[in-house]
């Protein structure tokens, strides 16, 4: 038993290493050889985590990942509780499909982080994310509920096809955001490319984004401006191409 | 280990079409082929104390083509639940192939894992011949196995014209012509003109003398034509047919019909499990497995498979896409609706059988009624209708029923008895298959109803396509994971490692025909076909 597990990568992969074996939940569980032998794929080949990563702790629901992981996919997917801590870039499909728990990624992610697996119908049913840095498309795409807040910009598609569920984005977010979204609230602090489906409503200063600001400031240590915090939002409603229930919730100024 | 030269020394030989029922013997393979003697310098594959059978073959499965592949595009969570690693070879030149597993498993997985379960050949049981160049692509790519696909016939514009025209010579010629277009192996008949008549806009057909578009155009008729153009082409497997009605209760009567409808002609009747249903549609059900198999068993020119149901989940996938549409919407599972636009059609739903589920249940203990009660198993051969039935993964578990009467009276005991009491399982079935006889259910009787003379046997001058099992009292245990697997002198799986993975053949026939047919296809083609007559074909035609 430990306080956290380390996992430093020891071999740069050389192509996609599918790493969905590693959640905090699972590895709470696990001594530390059994994970050093939990299965991962490389390339589509069977292989170990401990053939890329050397282990240090065991039994923690507290994890910790340290390297180049931009070719690693599926990180915390389906997770339901614990702490996952990614020290640098993550690959595509972090949090896939999460049920709870916490992942903070200190660096950019790939595409559809907290987003659903191809074909399902719900993607994120709980749990948080914070991304520091870039995410690639489809974050928190088909999200049922849960938080995917983005500290830099989010590519095309963020909140595609929403059920419920907030998304948080502090930069830029790409054309397409929360297209087919049925309920749940997309939160830009900075230009984003609204479809035409979602309807003007109206100008405030919405209490539940102060809160959540807040929230992501004292207890994320997240660098949130004030203006943002205390700022006018412009409410769209949407996408009326669906429901029609969702929100986009765009920074209006002070 | 080198392809030339091989001796599977000591092992029990189960080769029932040669008549060797477990003497210990030596089989010898030199450069793909079974022989009779190999000099004493050739190696050796240690077979003592195992199990010694030709590789299995497949006589009914869905494994490539458009149907199938739109199945795999159903079930992504399938694919997300059961990633399947590319196996390590042993030629480090070899490129092993990562995939995804489920009900329908992808091309290479495929044949990996057909290979894994000492299986060497399969037939794809239903391929819309407009499609036919799809199938033959995914088969490409599914190694190890040799493979050839069934052409669908009997739902198609072209041939019911000529039925109503009374061209009965005319529609062997392009019966025949397809087959060769297709690069098929034999003639599949589904629901014979009910598809055509739901795809038109009416409703599904229920007896075999229903007019299809006109009186003179009947399933019955359908039937008759294909099946006497198929004997009289002398194709090595008759007309493959999936009667109509399949999955609705009282269904044996349209099977039985079916079946003396074509009195005295070589008929094959395939997953009869799934058309031996007792009671009335819409109000009972009930097992008529006895009836149906005391024709067969009576009638030496009739074979079927069963199409097994085993519990958990499969995929129901046919041309008879009536039925399927019928089941999407009892059961509200999504489906596909594909290759409606083709000659035949084509429905997809996901599916799981469950123990507790009465129908479920009823159609488990049918199947393996008629297992049972079949007298001959050279003509009443093994199939789950994979991934109808349930995967040919599932095998293993459907031998150690057949094998087990004590496991399979457990079983029996597991699952939903409302309908089940009262059918001959529950009276209590004694019989318990011998080694032998799954040796002739799973690869010797296969490949005699195929007409595949060098498959299913292990004879001098038989493709050199062995499996070697562990004789584990668990058959289930046995035929899930047999110890050595030899595919054309290759040996594929060693120490029950997928270690090699050749390139299989494809299995294709070329019956002759009046070339006269071709000049008023081609005119049928410019009038009504999406595509040109010469672009048809999937496969050169020869001269």
């Amino acid at each position: 038993m430990s306080d956290v597990v380390t996992l430093a990568l020891r071999t740069a992969p050389a192509g996609a290493l599918e790493l969905a074996a590693v959640t905090p939940d699972r590895l709470a569980q696990l001594a530390q050889r059994e994970i050093a032998a939990l299965p991962v794929r490389h390339g589509g080949r069977a292989a170990a985590l401990g053939d890329f990563f050397v282990v240090q702790g065991e039994r923690a629901a507290r994890v910790r990942l340290e390297g180049d992981l931009r070719l690693a996919e599926g990180l915390g997917a389906a997770m339901t509780g614990g702490e996952l801590l990614v020290e640098g870039h993550a690959g595509r499909d972090v949090g896939v499909a999460m049920a709870g728990g916490t992942i903070e990624v200190r660096g950019d992610t790939g595409d559809n982080a907290g987003g659903a697996l191809p074909g399902a119908a719900r993607g994120m049913v709980g749990g948080e994310i914070v991304i520091r840095g870039n995410a690639g498309d489809d974050a928190g795409a088909r999200m049922r509920r849960g938080l995917v807040v983005v500290t830099g910009n989010a590519g095309q598609g963020t909140g595609r096809g929403m059920i419920a569920g907030t998304a948080v984005v502090f930069g830029e977010t790409g054309s397409d955001a929360g297209r087919w979204t049925k309920r749940g609230s997309i939160v830009a602090c900075g230009p984003v490319a609204r479809p035409a489906t979602f309807r003007y409503a109206c100008t405030y200063r919405p209490p539940h984004v102060r809160l959540l600001l807040l929230y992501l400031r004292e207890r994320r240590g997240l660098d949130v401006a004030d203006r943002w915090i205390t700022g006018r939002y412009d409410r769209y409603c949407g996408d009326l191409a669906e429901l029609g229930k969702g929100e986009m919730l765009q920074w209006a100024g002070e | 280990m080198s392809k030339a030269r091989l001796r599977i020394a000591g092992g029990a030989v189960y080769d029932p079409a040669n008549g060797t029922e477990g003497a210990v013997r030596d089989v010898c393979i030199e450069d793909g082929r079974i022989v009779a003697e190999l000099p004493r310098e050739a190696p050796k594959l240690d077979a003592r104390g195992m199990v010694v059978m030709p590789g299995g073959v497949d006589i009914h499965s869905h494994i490539a083509g458009s149907s199938v592949n739109h199945g795999r595009r159903l079930l992504p969570e399938e694919h997300a639940a059961d990633p399947a690693p590319a196996p390590r070879l042993a030629d480090p030149d070899a490129t092993p192939r990562s995939g995804t597993g489920g009900t329908i498993p992808s091309s290479f997985t495929t044949g990996y894992r057909y290979a894994g379960l000492g299986y060497t050949t399969a037939m794809e049981a239903a391929v819309a011949p407009l499609a036919a160049r799809h199938a033959h692509c995914e088969l490409d790519d599914t190694p190890i196995i040799d493979a050839g696909l069934f052409a669908l016939l009997g739902n198609d514009d072209y041939l019911l014209r000529q039925i109503a025209a009374g061209e009965a010579a005319r529609a062997r010629d392009y019966a025949a012509w397809v087959l060769s277009a297709a690069g098929g192996y034999a003639i599949k008949i589904v629901n014979p003109g009910g598809v055509e008549r739901w795809k038109a806009g009416g409703r599904n057909v229920t007896g075999l003398d229903d007019a299809v578009g006109t009186d003179a155009v009947t399933p019955r008729r359908i039937l008759e034509t294909l099946a006497d153009a198929a004997n009289a082409l002398e194709l090595p497997h008759p007309v493959h047919i999936h009667c109509n009605n399949l999955g609705q209760a009282g269904n044996a009567a349209t099977t039985l019909e079916t079946m003396r409808a074509l009195a005295g002609r070589r008929a094959h009747f395939t997953h009869l499990q799934f058309h031996s249903y007792g009671g009335e549609r819409g109000k009972s059900w009930k097992s008529a497995a006895k009836e149906v198999i005391e024709h067969v068993n009576a009638h030496p020119e009739v074979s079927a498979d069963v199409g097994q149901v085993m519990f958990g989940p499969a995929t129901t996938l046919t041309a008879d896409a009536p039925v399927e549409y019928l089941l999407h919407a009892s059961s509200g599972k999504r489906w596909v609706n594909v290759d409606i636009e083709l000659e035949t059609g084509c429905g997809i739903v996901p599916y799981s059988y469950k123990e507790q589920a009465a129908v479920a249940a009823l159609q488990w203990a049918i199947g393996l009624e008629l297992f049972l009660l079949a007298q001959d198993p050279w003509r009443v051969v093994l199939s789950t209708d994979h991934p109808n039935g349930g995967s040919f993964l599932s095998y293993p578990e459907l031998i150690r029923l057949l094998m087990d009467r004590g496991y399979r009276d457990e079983r029996l005991k597991q699952v939903n008895q409302k309908l089940v009491a009262g059918s001959a399982l529950a009276d209590g079935l004694a019989r318990e298959y011998t080694l032998s006889e799954i040796a002739i259910v799973t690869r010797a009787g296969p490949a005699r109803l195929l007409g595949l003379s060098d498959k299913g046997h292990l004879g001098v001058g038989a493709d050199a396509d062995v499996t070697i099992y562990a004789n584990d009292p668990d058959r289930a245990k046995m035929f899930a994971t047999p110890r050595h697997v030899i595919k054309g002198g290759v040996v594929v799986v060693e120490e029950g490692q997928l270690r090699r993975a050749p390139t299989g053949r494809r299995l294709r026939v070329q019956p002759g025909y009046d070339r006269a047919v071709t000049r008023d296809l081609k005119r049928w083609f410019d009038g009504h076909a999406c595509v040109a007559f010469e672009n048809y074909p999937a496969v050169e035609l020869g001269a």
